[in-house]
């Protein structure tokens, strides 16, 4: 099994983790502004839980693949300073409530650091390129959302995945179910995420 | 009573004097020491250092603050350069950096990552502390009397640099600030300075 092939077993579920009105919004500049600062919120909780997922999967992983997994770290520790810094300049209220759908993908992510590493690794390559694909559908994103979308979709950004897509395909050579379930729950997930930021704070 | 970094440190001050004091450490500021047991040296620290990144990596996964992540994170890196640091004595020296672990540097790895499993962050911090605190010491002692001609002179200016006592301090200020049972912190911050001793003794005996 590759990479490839869990995207392809599951193609119309991929294609809603990566493809949302959300996205559409951004690119257009339609997006309300209070919808965006919503899902930035919840984004940097979730930030905040994966920065630990990662340092188990760390804790857990085969020495070949400390380099890339520190990296992934040390871009997490940077992505959070950076979301704390936008909540200095603007009205970013990043103590606002867990929203319940974020609540229920940090759960998931805490329960993949009691997986076998196979598991583990491929959660954080399926999320991580969920996450770059859907920026991608954004881009160029209109003016107000540009710099938020060029981040999100940066050449490290990009070629450290590849090297992460290295990593997993390793593993996924002796995959099956548990992986391919992991892969199914983070799309779910992922998908959810971008409806989230339509949702009030208290639903 | 809450114990502090400093406390434990100077309550292990007989442990840290008596590494700084080994035959070995003495012997890589002098140069004299045989480079059987360096290279023996370097290959179980490389081995060590693998079990002490994993055990960064579960306190930071369990830290309860912000802060910490940034500081563990730090730390993390430092291990990595460090072993950066054992891959250019490999080189040099044709060292292989997956050895069969002496039974010290086992107890040292499995005392690590059980603490760093199954305790509180504080905890495993006063683990881990030791080694850090006692490199950044015997760094700072050993270089005024350094052997330029020391084959082993790279060693000493690494752990006597500032960045190693940054990160050093670093650490103490995450057990300070983290802290935890006592007594429990002692044995641990003990614990890890008697293993700390009885790998350079390992060292020396094992060519």
């Amino acid at each position: 099994m590759k990479t490839r092939d869990l995207i392809s077993g599951d193609a119309e579920l991929w294609h809603a983790a990566t493809h949302h009105s959300f996205l559409d919004g951004v690119c257009e500049g339609d997006l309300d502004p209070a919808a965006f600062s919503r899902w930035l919120v919840q984004d940097y909780h979730f930030a905040l839980a994966l920065t630990r997922a990662e340092a188990r999967y760390l804790a857990n992983a085969p020495r070949e693949d400390f380099n890339v997994l520190l990296q992934g770290m040390e871009a997490m520790v940077a992505e959070l300073a950076w979301f704390e810094e936008k909540a200095k300049q603007g009205s970013l209220e990043l103590t606002a409530p867990v929203h319940p759908t974020a609540r229920a993908y940090v759960d998931y992510l805490q329960a993949t650091t009691y997986e076998p590493y196979a598991v583990q690794l491929t959660a954080l390559w399926a999320l991580e390129r969920a996450y770059l694909e859907a920026w991608r559908t954004a881009l160029p994103g209109a003016p107000a959302y540009r710099e938020f979308v060029e981040h999100w979709t940066n050449q490290a950004y990009a070629a450290w995945l590849d090297e992460l897509e290295v990593a997993a395909n390793r593993v996924l050579a002796h995959g099956g179910e548990a992986e391919r379930g992991a892969f199914r729950w983070i799309a779910r997930y992922e998908r959810d995420f971008w409806q989230m930021a339509y949702a009030g704070q208290d639903d | 009573m809450s114990v502090t970094a400093a406390d434990l440190w100077r309550r292990n001050r007989d442990l840290a004097d008596a590494c700084l004091e080994h035959p070995f450490v003495q012997g890589i500021a002098s140069g004299e020491l045989a480079i059987e047991r360096f290279r023996v040296y370097v290959a179980q620290d490389a081995y060590f250092l693998e079990a002490f990144a994993r055990g960064y990596a579960l306190a930071l996964a369990r830290c309860p603050d912000r802060e910490g992540l940034g500081v563990l994170k730090d730390l993390l890196v430092g291990v990595f350069e460090e072993l950066q640091l054992h891959r250019g004595y490999a080189e040099r020296w044709g060292i292989s950096l997956s050895p069969e672990p002496l039974a010290a540097t086992s107890a040292y790895c499995d005392f690590l990552l059980s603490t760093a499993s199954l305790e509180p962050s504080g905890h495993t911090v006063a683990a881990m502390t030791p080694c850090m605190r006692l490199y950044a010491f015997l760094g700072q002692q050993l270089a005024p009397k350094l052997d330029p001609e020391s084959p082993y002179r790279e060693w000493v200016e690494t752990y006597s640099s500032p960045d190693v006592e940054a990160l050093a301090s670093r650490l103490e200020g995450l057990l300070d600030r983290y802290g935890g049972d006592p007594e429990r912190l002692a044995r641990l911050y003990r614990r890890a300075m008697e293993l700390e001793l009885a790998f350079f003794q390992a060292a020396w005996e094992a060519p």
